[in-house]
C-alpha cells in the first residue's frame, strides 16, 4: 500500500508541475496582433484586408443612401417613398467604414517601419498608395453621409478624439489622395486602386466640392484616355465584368461572395428581395423616352412586380461599381455648366454621350437654354444612369434641392438638418469622447 | 425475445441461483428451523426488496426477493433473533418464536440522514449536509413522451426554471437554475453524469441554420438509464465546481447494479400519437384583399393604383391583383401538420454478484414532431459495471453510447422557414403556377415545395465514458482516480434542390461535420472519521485536469447537374473549411465537514481554478464556500410532541465562477479569410485584455427543513441572494476603433429569490395511498451594474439596462387607441431634452416588462389503489411576459400589402370615430406625433403568457401476481399517458411555452416568432420485469 501512496502522490507533482505550460495554449484560427504585418508579404495580406473591409460596408452603404431617396423603398413598406431616418434606424456603414479605416491605419503606419531587405521601396510604395486611396474613400463615404466625422489615423489609438468639421474631414480625404497619387502609378487594373482611380475620385471630389475647374480637370484625365468608354448596350457593364466601363470596381467570385443579390433578388432567385425599386421609379425607368435601354436594371416578376437586377448574379460574383466611366461623364458636364467660364456645348455633349447610350432622346440645346435646365437635366441623368449605386440621396442634397424633391414624399427632407444622416445611436453611446451626446448630429 | 425462451431463459437462471443457494445450506447445521417472512416500509407498506435478514451472532443472511419475503433453514432453535436491515432505514432486531411467517416494519424516517451519502465529490452524512440540494428519483419523472431527462423533471425542483423551446422532440429546453447570472458567459448549469462533466454547448454549425431552433445535447441520454438527479443550487454545494458553479450544477447518476442481487430484465415498450391543439387563425383571400385596399387608401393611394383593383387596369409600377370579390383563399398552414407517432422500446438488465455487480441498458426512441418534417430518433447503449478487487480495491466504468440521427428543417426565422412559407404567405396567392411548378410569393417559399423537397439531416454521435479506482487506503480514508472522456460528433448534411429557394440557381449542398472531445483526469481522497460518540468529519482533497477541444469542418457545393446529384463530389463549385479551438482547466480543491452531535455541523470547501481562456495575470480564481446547519429538534428543550417533528436551519454563503468565453477572448488577434480577387488578406479581429478573468457569483442561502405529523409531510423552503460582479460583457468601445467591442469584466447582476418544496403522505393504508407533491419558486434579477444599455442588434426590443432584468422588452408603451382619429397614442416620456415633446420618437421607448415569471412550480398527485396508479401532473407559470413576434407581422392592419398574410385579429380595426376596443387605424403613413399604428414595437405585442397546463396523466396497473407467476414475469406494468389535455392561458398564440432565441442568448428570451406549440399526446406502454 506505501508503494501506492507514493505513485499517486509523485502522480499530483508530476501534474501540478505541467500546470503553466498546459495553460498556455495557442489559437489556430487567428494570429496575434504582433505578428500580423512584419514582411512584405504579410504587408501584403494586410492590404488585401483593407480592400476586404471596403467589400464589408460598400453595400450597406449603398443601400442606406438609396432607401433615404426616392429610388429604391422597402419591400415590406412600399408606400413610404423615402423613409424618415431616426438614430436607432440603419444607419448605414458608419461602424464597418471604420473597420476598413482601421485595417488601412495599420497598412500605412507599419510598413514604413519595417526593415526586411526584400521589401523593396517600390513594393512599399505601392501597398502605401492603395491603403491612401482606400482610406481616402472610406472618409468620403463618412463625409458625404454623416458630415464632419472623428478623424482616426493610429490604429491603436480611439479615445480622446474630437469629432472633426466636415471641411477638416474632406481635408483629410484631400490629404489622402495626394499621396495616393503621387506613390500609385497609372497602371489599367479595374479592380485595385490605382491613379486613375485616384483621378476619378479626385473629380468626384472636387465636384462635391465646387471646385468646377479641377473636377473636370480630373474627369478628363480619364475621358481622354481609351482605357476607359462606355459600354453597349447599357446592361453590359453590370453583366459582364471588368469592362471598359470600369475605372474601380470592386469584384467579388465564387469563393468571396457578394450577397448583395439577396437584397434585391426574389425568393425564387435565391433572394429575400428586402429592397425594391419605388414604384413612381419603375414608371420612369420603364418610360422609352427617360429611363430608355437602363430599364435592363429591373426585371418584371411573374406577380407583376419588378426587382433589380444589377447586382443579380445569383453565384455571388457580381461587382459593385466604385467608380465607372458614366459618371465621369457626369461630372465633367455639370462642372462645364457651373465654371468660371462656363461650357453649355461641352456639358450638353458629355450629357448627350450617356444620353445616346442609353438610346433616350438627346438633349438638344437651344439659345434659350438656361443652365438651370441643364443642370436639372444632369441631375436627372445622374439618377436614371447610376440609379442603384448610392448616388442619388447624395447628389440631391449637394445640390440643395433635398427640400424640393423629398419633402413632398417625406416632411422631415424639409429641414435641412436631416440632409445628412444620424449617426449610429451605438457609436455615440459607446464614445466616452461624446458626453452629452455633441458627436450626434442635430435634430436626431 | 418470445415468450418461450425468455421462460427458458429464466429458468435457466433459477436453476443457476438455487446452485448457489445450497451452498449456504451446506454451512448449516443438520437440525433445520424454517424461518420467513416480509420485510415492508412502515409507512408505505410497500416491500423492501433486497433487505439484509440476518440471524445473531451468526454469519447467516439473506436477501429479501422482489416481494420483500424472505425464508432460510438454520441450525438454531426457536425463538430466533434476526436483525434486519436495509439502506436508508433503521435497523431492527425482531425475535422470531415460531415457523409463522413474520411481517417487519421499517422506520425510514430519519435514518437515512445519517449515512454516509456522495453527493459530486464529497461523501458526507446526509444530515451534515448544509447546502440546497434537490434529488429527484426516477420514479418522480413525468412520463409524458419527451425526449430529455430534464424535460422530465419540469417544475418538481423549485428554482429550477425548465420551459421547452418548442414543440419538437429533441428540440432545445431553455433551463435557468435561480434565475441568470451572466449576460455573455452561459447560462447553462453544468452537468455532470457520473462524474463526467458533459459538454452541452450548441454544436450546431450547419451555413444556412434552422431559423433559431437548436438541439438539446441531453436528448443524447437515455432517461430510462437515469437512476436520479441531484441539482447542486447554493454556493456551499457548487463552490466545489468552482469556475463553473455559478449556473448551478445537475448531477445525472444513472443506474447500477445491486451486489448480491438477482438478475432483472425490464422490458419495456410505449407507442403514442401526438396532434397539434391549437394553430394561428388568418383572414379569408377576400378579407385580406379589403383590407390591404382600406391601409393603401388610408396612405394616399389613389383608387386607380390600389393593389386590389380589376386586372385589366395595369399601370407600369403599380401591380393589380384583381378585385378582393376574385381572391381565393388557399390553406398553406395544415398541410405543415400532421398527427405524429413515437415509439419507445428499452431493455436493461441489471444484476450482480458479491464482487461485481452491473447494468446494461438499450432503448431505441423514434419522436416524430407534429410540425412535418422534424423527426427525432435515438439509439442508446450503457454498461455500468463496478467490480471489488479485494475489498479494499474497487474498479468500475460507466459507458454510453448514443446516436441520435434528426430529421430538421429550417422553421421560424428567414424567409425559407417552413413557417414563413406556411404562416406569413399572403393566403390569396395560389399554390401553383399555371405550368404546375411551385408559386413563390415575395420573399418566401413555397409551403409544398419545402415539404416535398427539404433533405436536412443532423447526426449526433455521443460517447459518455469514464474508469475508475478506488482504493481504502486507511479505515475512512479513500483515493479515487477516475479518467474520463465526453466525446460528440455533430454532423449535419443539406441539399436544397432548384425547387427550393436556397436551392438557386443550381442546387446546392452543405456539409458540416464538428467534434468535440473532453478529457478529465481526476484525483480524489475522501476522508471520514467519527471521533468519539459525538464528532464526525468528513475531509475531501481533490485535483482535475481538463482537456478541450473542438473541431469542425465544413463543405460547400453548388451548382449541380441535375436535382438528382445531390453530393457534394458532383457541384461545380466546392469549397470547403475548417477550424479549431482548444482550452485547459487545471483545478485543485478540497473541503471539511463537520458534525457535533448529530445537531450542529459545520462545513468549508475551496476550488482554485486556473483557466486557459484567462488573460496571464488573471488565470487562477478561487472559490471559497462555508456552510453551517442546526437541527433544533434535537435540542434537549424541543418540545417531543412539537407540530414540526424535524426542524434543521441551514445557511450557506460562498463565491463560484462563469468562464464560458471564447477560448481566446482575452488576446489581441488577427484573422486571416479577408479576402479579396482570391488573393489571403488578413485583418484584426479583436484588441487584446490582458486583464480578463472570471465572472464571480457570490451566493447566500438560508434554508429550513423539517416534517411534520411522524415525517408524512415533509417541507424545504430556501431563500436565496445571488450577486454576480465582474460580469464577462463585450464592452463597447468606440466603434471609431474600428473594432465593435472588447471582451472584458464590466456590470453586475443579483438573483433573489425563494423556494418551496412540500411533499405529502395524504392517505396511506393497505390499498389506497395518495401523494402530493408541491413547488413554487420565484425568482427576481436585476441588472446592478453596467455601463450603458445593450439593445438586441436584430431584436431591438429586447434591452438590458441597469436596475431592470435581464430579457426585459424596450418598447413604445401603448396606451389604446384615440377614438376620434384612430390612431394609436404611444406614452410621451422624453424627449431631446429629457422632457416630454410631443413627438414620439426613440426617447420615448421604455422598459416595459421582462419574461421573468412571478412564480412558477408544480402540483403532482399520485394516487395508487391496489394495482392501479394513477399520477396527475400539473405545471404552471404565472406572471411571465412574452413578445409575440408573431402576432408583430401578422396583425398588421393590411399595411404590409401583398408581402404577408394577415391574422383574424386584424380585422377588428379601426373604421369611424368612436369606435372603441380595436386595433388603430390601417396605415403605413407615421402620425402627425411621429408613432406609426402598426409594425412598430409597441407593448401591445407583449403578452402575458402565465398558464396552467395539466402536463400529464397517467393511468397504471400493475397485473396481479399470480397472473404472472405461470409466465415466469414477476412484474407487469401497462400505463396510458395523456400529455397537455388543458391549457389554460389568456395567451393569444398557440402556446405560451415558446422562445425562439437560442437558449444561449444573453439579451433575447420570450420570443414567440413562429414557435410549434406543444403537443398533445396520447401514450400508452407495457413494462415488465423477468
Amino acid at each position: 500500500m506505501k508503494r501506492f501512496n507514493i505513485i499517486v502522490i509523485t502522480a499530483l507533482a508530476i501534474l501540478t508541475a505541467s500546470c503553466s505550460k498546459t495553460l498556455n495554449t495557442d489559437p489556430q484560427t487567428s494570429i496575434s496582433d504582433e505578428e500580423a504585418i512584419i514582411d512584405g508579404k504579410s504587408a501584403q495580406a494586410a492590404l488585401i484586408g483593407v480592400y476586404d473591409g471596403l467589400q464589408g460596408y460598400a453595400s450597406s452603404q449603398i443601400i442606406a443612401l438609396d432607401l433615404a431617396g426616392d429610388n429604391v423603398v422597402n419591400y415590406n413598406n412600399q408606400n413610404i417613398v423615402v423613409a424618415t431616418k431616426t438614430a436607432a434606424g440603419t444607419g448605414g456603414g458608419f461602424t464597418s467604414i471604420y473597420t476598413a479605416i482601421n485595417r488601412a491605419n495599420f497598412v500605412i503606419t507599419k510598413v514604413p517601419t519595417l526593415a526586411d531587405a526584400l521589401f523593396s521601396a517600390g513594393q512599399k510604395n505601392l501597398i502605401l498608395g492603395q491603403a491612401y486611396f482606400l482610406r481616402a474613400l472610406a472618409y468620403f463615404d463618412l463625409v458625404k453621409t454623416y458630415g464632419g466625422v472623428q478623424i482616426v489615423l493610429d490604429p491603436l489609438k480611439y479615445t480622446g478624439i474630437k469629432r472633426s468639421t466636415k471641411e477638416q474631414t474632406y481635408a483629410q480625404v484631400l490629404a489622402d489622395l495626394e499621396q495616393a497619387e503621387t506613390l500609385l502609378p497609372e497602371t489599367v487594373n479595374r479592380n485595385i486602386a490605382n491613379r486613375f482611380s485616384v483621378y476619378a475620385l479626385k473629380a468626384r471630389y472636387y465636384l462635391y466640392r465646387d471646385q468646377w475647374d479641377k473636377a473636370a480637370e480630373y474627369a478628363s484625365k480619364l475621358l481622354s484616355n481609351n482605357n476607359f468608354a462606355l459600354v453597349k448596350p447599357f446592361s453590359s457593364f453590370f453583366t459582364g465584368k471588368n469592362t471598359t466601363e470600369s475605372i474601380f470596381e470592386l469584384a467579388f467570385s465564387t469563393a468571396d461572395k457578394n450577397t448583395f443579390y439577396t437584397n434585391w433578388l426574389s425568393a425564387a432567385e435565391g433572394g429575400r428581395r428586402d429592397y425594391v425599386p419605388a414604384r413612381d421609379f419603375t414608371a420612369l425607368l420603364l418610360d422609352p423616352d427617360k429611363g430608355g435601354s437602363r430599364s435592363s436594371l429591373i426585371k418584371q416578376l411573374p406577380d407583376g412586380s419588378w426587382e433589380v437586377v444589377e447586382y443579380g448574379k445569383q453565384d455571388g460574383t457580381s461587382s459593385i461599381f466604385i467608380l465607372r466611366i458614366a459618371e465621369q461623364y457626369l461630372i465633367r458636364a455639370e462642372a462645364r455648366v457651373k465654371q468660371t467660364t462656363p461650357d453649355l456645348n461641352g456639358a450638353v455633349a458629355d450629357l448627350n454621350a450617356i444620353r445616346s447610350r442609353a438610346g433616350v432622346p438627346l438633349f438638344e440645346l437651344t439659345p434659350a437654354t438656361s443652365a438651370n435646365e441643364i443642370l436639372l437635366a444632369i441631375e436627372n441623368e445622374r439618377r436614371f444612369e447610376l440609379a442603384f449605386e448610392g448616388h442619388r440621396f447624395v447628389d440631391v442634397v449637394r445640390t440643395g434641392r433635398a427640400a424640393a424633391v423629398f419633402g413632398p414624399y417625406n416632411k422631415q427632407l424639409t429641414d435641412q438638418r436631416y440632409w445628412i444622416f444620424p449617426i449610429p445611436a451605438s457609436a455615440v453611446l459607446n464614445d466616452p469622447d461624446n458626453l452629452g451626446g455633441e458627436n450626434q448630429n442635430p435634430g436626431y | 425475445m418470445n415468450r418461450k425462451s425468455a421462460a427458458a431463459w429464466t429458468g435457466r437462471l433459477i436453476i443457476f441461483l438455487s446452485f448457489i443457494l445450497p451452498v449456504y445450506n451446506a454451512s448449516a447445521q443438520h437440525q433445520n428451523i424454517s424461518i420467513s417472512g416480509t420485510v415492508v416500509d412502515a409507512t408505505t407498506r410497500e416491500p423492501l426488496v433486497s433487505a439484509t435478514v440476518r440471524l445473531k451472532n451468526t454469519t447467516h443472511q439473506v436477501l429479501t426477493d422482489e416481494k420483500g419475503g424472505f425464508k432460510f433453514l438454520t441450525g438454531q432453535v426457536f425463538p430466533v433473533t434476526a436483525i434486519i436491515s436495509y439502506v436508508g432505514y433503521n435497523a431492527r432486531e425482531v425475535t422470531i418464536p415460531g415457523e409463522a411467517p413474520v411481517t417487519v416494519l421499517l422506520e425510514a424516517a430519519n435514518s437515512k440522514l445519517s449515512e454516509l451519502t456522495v453527493v459530486g465529490y464529497t461523501r458526507t452524512r446526509t444530515n451534515a449536509r448544509n447546502g440546497a440540494i434537490t434529488s429527484i428519483k426516477a420514479e418522480e419523472f413525468s412520463k409524458a413522451p419527451v425526449t430529455s431527462v430534464v424535460e422530465k423533471i419540469q417544475g418538481e425542483v423549485p428554482g429550477l426554471m425548465i420551459s421547452a423551446n418548442s414543440g419538437v422532440p429533441g428540440t432545445s429546453v431553455l433551463v435557468r437554475l435561480r434565475g441568470a447570472t451572466s449576460i455573455t458567459a452561459g447560462n447553462n448549469p453544468l452537468y455532470v453524469v457520473d462524474g463526467i462533466f458533459m459538454n452541452t454547448g450548441d454544436m450546431q454549425n450547419l451555413g444556412r441554420g434552422l431559423g433559431g431552433q437548436q438541439p438539446n445535447p441531453l436528448a443524447e441520454i437515455n432517461p430510462e438509464d437515469i437512476a436520479s438527479i441531484t441539482v447542486l443550487k447554493d454556493a456551499n454545494a457548487t463552490a466545489i465546481y468552482g469556475a463553473r458553479g455559478a449556473n448551478g450544477v445537475i448531477l445525472i447518476t444513472t443506474k447500477r447494479g445491486n451486489k448480491n442481487s438477482r438478475t432483472r430484465v425490464n422490458v419495456s415498450a410505449q407507442q403514442g400519437w401526438a396532434t397539434t391543439p391549437k394553430v394561428w387563425d388568418l383572414v379569408t383571400g377576400p378579407e385580406h384583399a379589403a383590407l390591404v385596399n382600406v391601409a393603401s387608401a388610408n396612405d394616399g393611394i389613389p383608387a386607380d393604383k390600389l393593389p386590389f383593383r380589376p386586372k385589366s387596369q395595369e399601370v407600369a409600377g403599380f401591380p393589380a391583383y384583381g378585385t378582393p370579390e376574385e381572391q381565393q383563399t388557399y390553406d398553406r398552414l395544415s398541410p405543415i401538420f400532421r398527427t405524429a407517432q413515437n415509439q419507445k422500446y428499452s431493455v436493461a438488465v441489471t444484476g450482480g454478484d458479491s464482487k461485481t455487480n452491473f447494468y446494461l441498458g438499450g432503448d431505441y426512441e423514434k419522436a416524430q414532431s407534429t410540425l412535418r418534417l422534424q423527426d427525432f430518433t435515438r439509439y442508446s447503449f450503457r454498461v455500468n459495471l463496478d467490480h471489488g478487487i479485494s475489498d479494499r480495491i474497487k474498479v468500475g466504468t460507466s459507458n454510453s453510447v448514443s446516436y441520435v440521427p434528426r430529421t430538421v428543417v429550417r422553421v421560424g426565422d428567414g424567409p425559407a422557414g417552413l413557417f414563413q412559407a406556411a404562416l406569413h404567405t399572403p393566403v390569396f396567392y395560389p399554390l401553383y403556377n399555371t405550368d404546375g411548378s411551385y408559386y413563390k410569393v415575395g420573399v418566401f417559399d413555397n409551403v409544398y415545395a419545402i415539404l416535398n423537397n427539404s433533405d436536412n439531416h443532423a447526426y449526433a454521435l455521443r460517447s459518455l465514458n469514464s474508469v475508475f479506482a478506488s482504493v481504502n487506503l486507511l479505515p475512512g480514508l479513500t483515493f479515487k482516480s477516475t479518467f474520463s472522456s465526453d466525446y460528440s460528433n455533430y454532423h449535419e448534411k443539406a441539399y436544397y434542390n432548384t425547387n427550393l429557394v436556397y436551392g438557386q440557381p443550381a442546387g446546392e449542398a452543405n456539409d458540416v461535420t464538428t467534434t468535440r472531445e473532453t478529457i478529465l483526469a481526476e484525483q480524489l481522497f475522501n476522508y471520514n472519521k467519527t471521533f468519539g460518540k459525538d464528532h464526525d468529519l468528513s475531509v475531501v482533497l481533490g485535483n482535475t485536469l481538463q482537456l478541450d477541444w473542438q473541431e469542425s469542418v465544413s463543405l460547400t457545393g453548388t451548382g449541380f447537374p441535375s436535382n438528382q446529384f445531390k453530393r457534394i463530389t458532383s457541384a461545380a463549385v466546392q469549397t470547403g473549411s475548417s477550424s479549431g479551438t482548444t482550452s485547459r482547466l487545471v483545478s485543485f480543491f478540497t473541503g471539511a465537514n463537520y458534525l457535533f452531535k448529530d445537531k450542529y455541523s459545520l462545513d468549508v470547501n475551496i476550488r482554485a481554478d486556473a483557466s486557459s481562456r484567462f488573460g496571464r495575470d488573471h488565470r487562477w480564481g478561487y472559490f471559497p464556500a462555508v456552510g453551517a446547519g442546526w437541527n433544533i429538534s434535537r435540542e434537549s428543550f424541543y418540545p417531543s410532541n412539537a407540530l414540526v417533528s424535524d426542524l434543521k436551519l441551514k445557511a450557506s454563503v460562498g463565491l463560484t465562477g462563469n468562464q464560458y468565453i471564447g477560448d481566446f477572448a482575452s488576446r489581441g488577434l488577427w484573422n486571416g479569410g479577408r479576402n479579396y480577387l482570391d488573393q489571403p488578406g488578413t485583418g484584426p479581429n479583436q484588441p487584446a485584455n490582458p486583464d480578463l478573468k472570471w465572472e464571480t457569483t457570490r451566493q447566500f442561502n438560508i434554508g429550513v427543513g423539517g416534517s411534520l405529523l411522524d415525517g408524512r409531510i415533509t417541507l424545504e423552503a430556501d431563500y436565496y441572494d445571488k450577486y454576480t460582479s465582474d460580469l464577462l460583457l463585450p464592452a463597447a468601445i468606440p466603434v471609431i476603433s474600428g473594432y465593435s467591442s472588447i471582451t472584458s469584466n464590466v456590470g453586475a447582476m443579483s438573483n433573489r429569490g425563494v423556494e418551496l418544496l412540500v411533499n405529502s403522505l395524504n392517505i396511506a393504508n393497505d390499498h389506497f395511498t395518495w401523494k402530493t407533491i408541491f413547488t413554487v419558486s420565484r425568482n427576481k434579477n436585476r441588472v446592478e451594474k453596467l455601463v450603458a444599455p445593450i439593445t438586441d442588434g436584430s431584436y431591438g426590443m429586447y434591452r438590458i439596462e441597469q436596475g431592470h432584468s435581464l430579457y426585459s422588452l424596450y418598447l413604445w408603451n401603448e396606451l389604446g387607441v384615440d377614438k376620434e382619429t384612430g390612431n394609436v397614442k404611444i406614452e410621451d416620456i422624453s424627449g431631446p431634452k429629457g422632457v416630454p415633446d410631443g413627438k414620439i420618437t426613440q426617447d420615448d421607448k421604455k422598459i416595459v416588462g421582462d419574461i421573468w415569471p412571478k412564480a412558477e412550480g408544480s402540483l403532482r398527485n399520485a394516487f395508487s389503489y391496489k394495482g392501479f396508479s394513477l399520477d396527475v401532473n400539473i405545471f404552471y407559470k404565472y406572471g411571465n411576459k412574452l413578445y409575440n413576434y408573431t402576432r408583430y407581422f401578422l396583425e398588421s392592419g393590411g399595411t404590409r400589402g401583398v408581402t404577408r398574410s394577415i391574422q383574424k385579429s386584424s380585422l377588428n380595426y379601426w373604421k369611424k370615430p368612436g369606435d372603441e376596443g380595436v386595433l388603430p387605424r390601417p396605415t403605413s403613413l407615421p402620425n402627425p406625433d411621429g408613432s406609426n399604428n402598426y409594425n412598430s414595437a409597441t407593448s401591445r405585442y407583449m403578452e402575458d403568457a402565465s398558464y396552467i397546463r395539466l402536463k400529464d396523466v397517467t393511468l397504471g396497473y400493475t397485473l396481479p401476481s399470480r397472473l404472472l407467476s405461470r409466465w415466469r414475469i414477476s412484474q407487469a406494468n401497462v400505463y396510458v399517458t395523456a400529455s397537455n389535455l388543458f391549457l389554460i392561458t389568456g395567451y393569444t398564440g398557440p402556446d405560451p411555452e415558446a422562445n425562439s432565441a437560442g437558449d444561449t442568448n444573453g439579451i433575447v428570451q420570450g420570443l414567440d416568432f413562429n414557435t410549434t406549440p406543444q403537443p398533445r399526446t396520447i401514450t400508452a406502454g407495457i413494462r415488465l420485469t423477468l
